[in-house]
């Protein structure tokens, strides 16, 4: 029996090898895509694992805000748990090539470490000082190659080299980093904030003040473990929340250690500059009295010289009195020369007068002679004696004028040494006004210093303590994202198979059913000989199990290999992780066959047990063909009135075959389905960029201010902002996250608070509005507005109210007054004057929304960097460079949606063809009599095709409903807390979905017309049923 | 020229491996408005050559000509326009659309040709008059088979070709029906050829071909056909 059975079974699979075939098909598309999507989910964590375990990723990432020391390092090994620990060195630094600018990641290469390996690619990894490696698109981006090389710069004021040994490095190779398993490439304090690309140069390189900027841990009894399991994360988690702990304890340690050093040094320097001012004080005071002593000296000089020059004027007059004296004298000595040559002219006329009367006067004569003698004698004596007073008093006038020469020339020295000393006193004024300028420059210098030192000791005063940020391996870039998706794609490999393993079972159903009704008189035969029914059954069990078990063993080899592949490879765009492993999970492919054999199998038994039921004696008479009924329709005239004939027949046959017209249906359905849920998965995900950055947020740039940023720096960096010729206009607010919950508490989630400046100008920077209806809303006094994803994780509803902490502060509730569309994030915006009643203070300002003109990155790369140079700035950041890393994804997404046609393509093929061939073999005889009363080829088509076409329309429209729930469930899978997908799916997606259903059930229908061609009337007329 | 004229007409079958003679060069002709019965036991070839006869099958070789065209030089869709417009065919198990009421199986005819009779007149003319609304399966066989001749007499055909109408029916719906095609033969002047293994009946026939292993081994004219109600078999 068993040989013959399955000789039975053989013969009957070749005859009926369309059906099978059909059966094997849709199995395999089920189990392919139950196990290939579930296994792509698993392949990428385990691909994912792997060369993470390989390259050794650091479990732990610490980072200290002012660094990490010897004792913090000693303090981290110390904590249970730690493996493993490398302290090393990353800074962010820039790069320029032909004008533009990126911002790189420099990372230390050591390979002691033995911790975050880079891969590498190409080329060798560093080994010289001056060596580098880069990431591939880092040489693409710029057109470069290996063997060029990368100068950096610190990307502010001060020379790299005070960080870097070497400014300029060859870069010897390409890597991947274990570190960056995304595109992303997250923050940077530099440029406008983001890192482009990241680089390892050697350890070396880095300058050491005996602070590391991060050390990298491995926790102990984790490698063997898959690192996106939460077994893996809860250890870590463990070993992480201890070294917090440590951290806070090192905190306060830390802030000593370097207070300590900062306040000695801090106090040495005040020492020197206290020392330094008394020193300039001494050194001028000094000066000055050298200045002040020589100034003396030339005043008593110069009073010396005064008092001289006064003996000479006086002396110069005695000498002039005597001279006068003497002239006065020589005048009347002249006088007096001039009264004897008068008397002595006088003597000599008496004389000659006496002579002359000589002899008249005898004796008297000569007594007259005599006496006239006499007095020329006396006369001679006179003018002798006055000859004597003139020599001695021309003696004298000599004698004078050379005392008054001599007198001149003490003159003229004496005034030479009051010139010299002029010159030397104005010399020394000068000296003087210098001395006390350069001293009061002196002292502003020190003076300046003192402040300096004041501020830095108030700096260092008002110190926050260091803190450590202790960062698991979801800190990297990307890396969260990476395990979100692959549990997404896990949870849709769960829901897509069951439609498949439907269309299986009905299939399934519709085949056995037909090879039952077909071999009814066999089974009477066999019934009416003593086979039990479990014998004969078995044969249809075998028929339906065999495709099943094949299909299902194929389809998984296939899914598991294919899927994998294809759906990595095209996320591999988005992640930088090696070529996956597909290795087959057989866990996942027993399910997947179970559930096929589920389907197929109870399908098969079904089929049988009703024929089974029936006596071998009705059995072995053939079954009465299916009695024609009126349906439903004839009842109503008015409708049926309206068929034609051909309509009428039409609506006849697809009423009298209702399992056929379910099964289509369905399998058409499930078609459109995948169709619709495909497209709109796109929609979903595409629209909403450009619904949040176009019609719901109109801002394109946000500034960002630290904590500390006081007002005049945001004045300060909204003034640079509006003097930009980018500026459109601009919004102050404060952003700050709070926790928010429902009034009573409850769930709690991270919600970003916006408090615009002025409500006033909102419209230009936020639209509040319905997501379906669009009515918009006003941002008031009268309560919040909450975004939507928020509302519904909440469950509040407006008029509810909600409650928001700020931090450690006190907890507020504020009423919702409406419920606003948004896709990213959650957000509560609140006018000032509401966050000044409920949290009794002003806000805070620390943001700058604005609108500026985006068009060129260059500028807008430009205006960021200006901005953060600013103090207080600590973000510049563009929606287009957020909307830039959605397409991406969405590129993605196109690929989903291919695979999703090419699915439903296949699973249309089947049914259709299946369906179509079971059609045309069980109605052969009607076709065939239809042929004989002789309906042309085209009418004999349409009269099949009529009703697949209805059949089709049924089904696309049931699809269109079904794909709309299966898009929701696609959708609510996908998205996770902080995020909200589109529910809308466009009207082109609706047509084209339906579109392409009707192109495949048009690609079945040319398959079968060369089958309806084929049929042979002789034959098929020729016996009873 | 004879209305139908079949001249060496041949066809072979395959059945796997060995080659079957189903007509070695058949000839036979029957004049327009005759009631012709053609006759033979099993595997004769008699359902052969009316298939091809219908345009349901080709011959390989030999020419068959019907009122003047030659149907056996008839591409595909020559032939299914004769079968549409020029053949009504009866078939031994009746062949009714059960999904469609006995009118509406006419009508299903009636539709696709150039001058079809009103199909509830032939319904009537068949006998059927009250049972034009019930679905085959409320029929008895007798009433299926005249609901079959009724469809192809509504198509008003040249000719009426019967495989065996009475072989799956009794004695009296039988002779019912032969009468109804004789009947209408003599009414309508409606060319009708019967096939029949039942030689018994061959005396209602204006004209006999008997076949034998392929061929016709005797054609002869009746010229005193006796009306079905006096046969007995």
């Amino acid at each position: 029996m068993r040989r013959s059975l399955f000789k039975d079974v053989y013969r009957e699979i070749i005859n009926t090898r369309g059906r099978f075939l059909g059966i094997l098909a849709i199995v395999s598309l089920g189990v392919a895509f139950y196990t290939g999507l579930g296994a792509t989910g698993f392949d990428m964590k385990i691909t994912g694992d792997r060369y993470l375990t390989e390259r050794r990723l650091m479990d732990i990432r610490v980072v200290g805000t002012y660094g990490l020391n010897d004792n913090d390092i000693k303090a981290i090994r110390a904590v249970p748990g730690v493996e493993s620990l490398y302290p090393s060195y990353s800074m962010d630094a820039q790069t320029e090539y032909n004008g533009q600018t990126v911002n790189m990641k420099v990372h230390a290469y050591d390979p002691e470490t033995g911790m975050n390996q880079p891969l590498p690619v190409n080329g060798a990894l560093p080994y010289a000082a001056g060596d580098c490696v880069v990431e591939e698109r880092f040489l693409r981006y710029f057109n470069l190659s290996v063997g060029d090389r990368v100068t950096l710069q610190s990307g502010k004021d001060s020379d790299i080299r005070n960080q870097l040994r070497n400014r300029t490095y060859e870069i010897t190779g390409t890597v991947k980093s274990p570190l960056y398993i995304s595109e992303e490439r997250g923050a940077s304090s530099i440029g406008r904030g983001e890192t482009d690309f990241y680089m390892y140069i050697p350890q070396a390189n880095f300058i050491n003040s005996g602070v590391y900027t991060e050390a990298y841990i491995l926790v102990e009894g984790v490698s063997g473990l898959m690192c996106f399991s939460d077994e893996y994360k809860d250890k870590v988690e463990a070993v992480a929340d201890l070294i917090e702990d440590a951290g806070e304890i090192r905190a306060g340690e830390r802030a000593r250690e370097m207070t300590a050093a900062a306040y000695a040094n801090l106090r040495a320097s005040e020492t020197a500059l206290e020392e330094n001012r008394a020193e300039t004080r001494r050194l001028t005071d000094e000066n000055a009295a050298a200045l002040a002593e020589a100034t003396g000296t030339i005043t008593s000089s110069y009073t010396d010289i005064t008092g001289s020059l006064t003996d000479i004027f006086m002396q110069e007059y005695a000498l002039d009195q005597q001279l006068a004296q003497v002239t006065s004298s020589l005048v009347a000595l002249r006088d007096a020369e001039a009264l004897l040559d008068a008397q002595e002219q006088d003597l000599y006329a008496a004389r000659r007068e006496v002579m002359d009367n000589e002899p008249y006067l005898g004796a008297e004569f000569s007594v007259q002679m005599s006496d006239i003698d006499d007095g020329l004698a006396e006369i001679s004596d006179g003018r002798f004696a006055l000859s004597q007073n003139k020599k001695t008093l021309y003696e004298s006038f000599n004698r004078l004028t050379e005392g008054k020469e001599q007198l001149y020339d003490a003159l003229g020295s004496a005034y030479g040494g009051t010139g010299t000393l002029a010159g030397a006193g104005y010399g020394i004024t000068e000296q003087t006004a210098e001395l006390a300028a350069e001293r009061a420059r002196l002292l502003a210098r020190l003076d300046a210093a003192t402040e300096d030192l004041e501020k830095a000791r108030e700096d260092l005063d008002d110190l926050d303590d260091p803190e450590w940020y202790v960062l698991d391996r979801e800190g990297n870039p990307g890396y969260a994202s990476y395990a979100d998706d692959t549990d997404k794609i896990t949870a849709i490999g769960r829901v897509f198979p069951l439609i498949f393993f439907l269309v299986a079972a009905l299939v399934c159903l519709t085949s056995m059913t037909r090879l039952v009704e077909e071999r009814r008189t066999e089974i009477g035969t066999l019934k009416s000989l003593g086979y039990s029914g479990g014998w004969i059954v078995l044969k249809y069990i075998v028929y339906a199990v065999l495709p099943t078990v094949i299909g299902g063993a194929a389809g998984g080899y296939i899914g598991m290999n294919l899927f994998p592949q294809l759906i990595i490879d095209a996320y591999s765009m988005l992640y930088s992780i090696p070529s996956p492993d597909t290795p087959m999970h057989n866990g996942l492919w027993a399910q997947g066959l179970l559930m096929g054999l589920a389907a197929t199998g109870l399908a098969a038994t079904v089929a049988c047990v009703n024929e089974l039921r029936e006596n071998p004696s009705s059995l072995l008479r053939p079954k009465a063909p299916k009695a024609g009924k009126r349906n439903l329709i004839e009842f109503i005239p008015f409708v049926w009135m309206l068929l034609n004939f051909i309509q009428k027949v039409t609506v006849r046959n697809l009423l009298r075959y209702k399992k056929r017209l379910f099964m289509t249906v369905i399998g058409i359905s499930g078609c459109t389905a995948l169709l619709l849920t495909g497209y709109g998965v796109r929609d979903s995900i595409a629209g909403i960029t450009d619904i949040q950055f176009g019609e719901v947020n109109h801002y394109n740039m946000s500034v960002t201010f630290a904590d500390s940023a006081a007002g005049q720096d945001i004045t300060r960096a909204s003034d640079i902002l509006e003097a930009s010729p980018l500026y459109r206009r601009g919004l102050t607010a404060r952003q700050k996250t709070m926790d928010a919950s429902e009034a009573d508490g409850g769930k709690v989630y991270q919600a970003t608070v916006i408090i615009p400046e002025t409500a006033d100008d909102l419209e230009h920077f936020f639209t509040f509005r319905d997501r379906e209806t669009h009515a918009e809303y006003t941002l008031n006094e009268n309560g919040v507005i909450i975004t939507e994803k928020l509302s519904r994780l909440l469950e509040i509803a407006p008029g509810d109210r909600m409650t928001l902490r700020d931090g450690d502060g006190p907890y507020v509730t504020v009423p919702v007054a409406a419920v606003m569309e948004t896709y990213f994030l959650h957000y509560v915006y609140m006018t000032a004057e509401t966050y000044q009643a409920v949290f009794g203070e002003a806000p805070e300002y620390n943001t700058i929304f604005s609108v500026v003109d985006d068009e060129s990155a260059h500028e807008t790369d430009a205006l960021a960097a200006v901005l953060l140079d600013e103090r207080g700035v600590s973000g510049v950041s563009f929606i287009k460079s957020m909307i830039g890393n959605f397409s991406d994804i969405i590129s993605n997404l196109d690929f989903v949606v291919y695979v999703l046609i090419a699915s439903a393509g296949a699973l249309a093929l089947v049914v259709l063809l299946n369906l179509t061939n079971i059609n045309i073999n069980e109605r052969v005889r009607e076709l065939a009599t239809i042929e004989v009363l002789g309906f042309y080829d085209s009418e004999v088509s349409a009269y099949i095709y009529r009703e697949n076409a209805i059949l089709t329309i049924l089904g696309a429209g049931a699809g269109l409903l079904l794909g709309m729930s299966l898009h929701l469930y696609v959708i609510i899978t996908v998205e996770t807390d902080i995020m909200m997908f589109g529910r809308e799916i466009k009207t082109a997606s609706y047509l084209l979905s339906v579109a392409l259903t009707f192109l495949f059930a048009l690609a079945v229908n040319l398959m079968t017309a060369n089958k309806l061609k084929k049929i042979n009337m002789v034959e098929a007329l020729k016996s009873a049923e | 020229m004879p209305y139908i004229s079949l001249t060496d007409v041949r066809k072979t079958y395959r059945m796997g491996e060995v080659d079957v003679k189903a007509l070695d060069g058949a000839e036979f002709f029957i004049e327009k408005g005759e009631f012709a019965i053609i006759a033979g036991p099993s595997g004769a070839g008699k359902s052969t050559v009316l298939n091809i006869l219908g345009g349901m099958d080709t011959c390989d070789s030999g020419e068959i000509t019907v009122d003047g065209s030659a149907v056996s030089k008839y591409s595909r869709r020559q032939l299914i326009a004769y079968r549409r417009h020029d053949i009504g065919f009866v078939f031994q198990f009746y062949n009714l659309m059960q999904n469609l009421t006995a009118l509406e199986n006419v009508e299903l005819a009636s539709q696709i040709c150039k001058n079809p009779l009103n199909p509830r007149a032939v319904m009537a003319d068949v006998g059927l008059a009250e049972r034009m609304n019930n679905f085959p399966a409320q029929l008895s066989g007798g009433e299926q088979q005249r609901v079959s001749i009724a469809r192809a007499l509504a198509k008003n055909p040249k000719l009426l070709l019967c495989d065996e109408p009475t072989g799956a029916l009794d004695y009296v719906t039988g002779k019912g029906i032969l009468k109804l095609l004789q009947d209408t033969c003599r009414e309508k002047k409606m060319t009708v050829v019967v096939i029949t293994h039942n030689a018994a009946i061959a005396p209602m026939a204006d004209r006999i071909i008997r076949f034998r292993n392929g061929r016709v081994s005797e054609m002869s004219v009746n010229a005193e056909p006796l009306p079905v109600e006096r046969i007995e078999w």
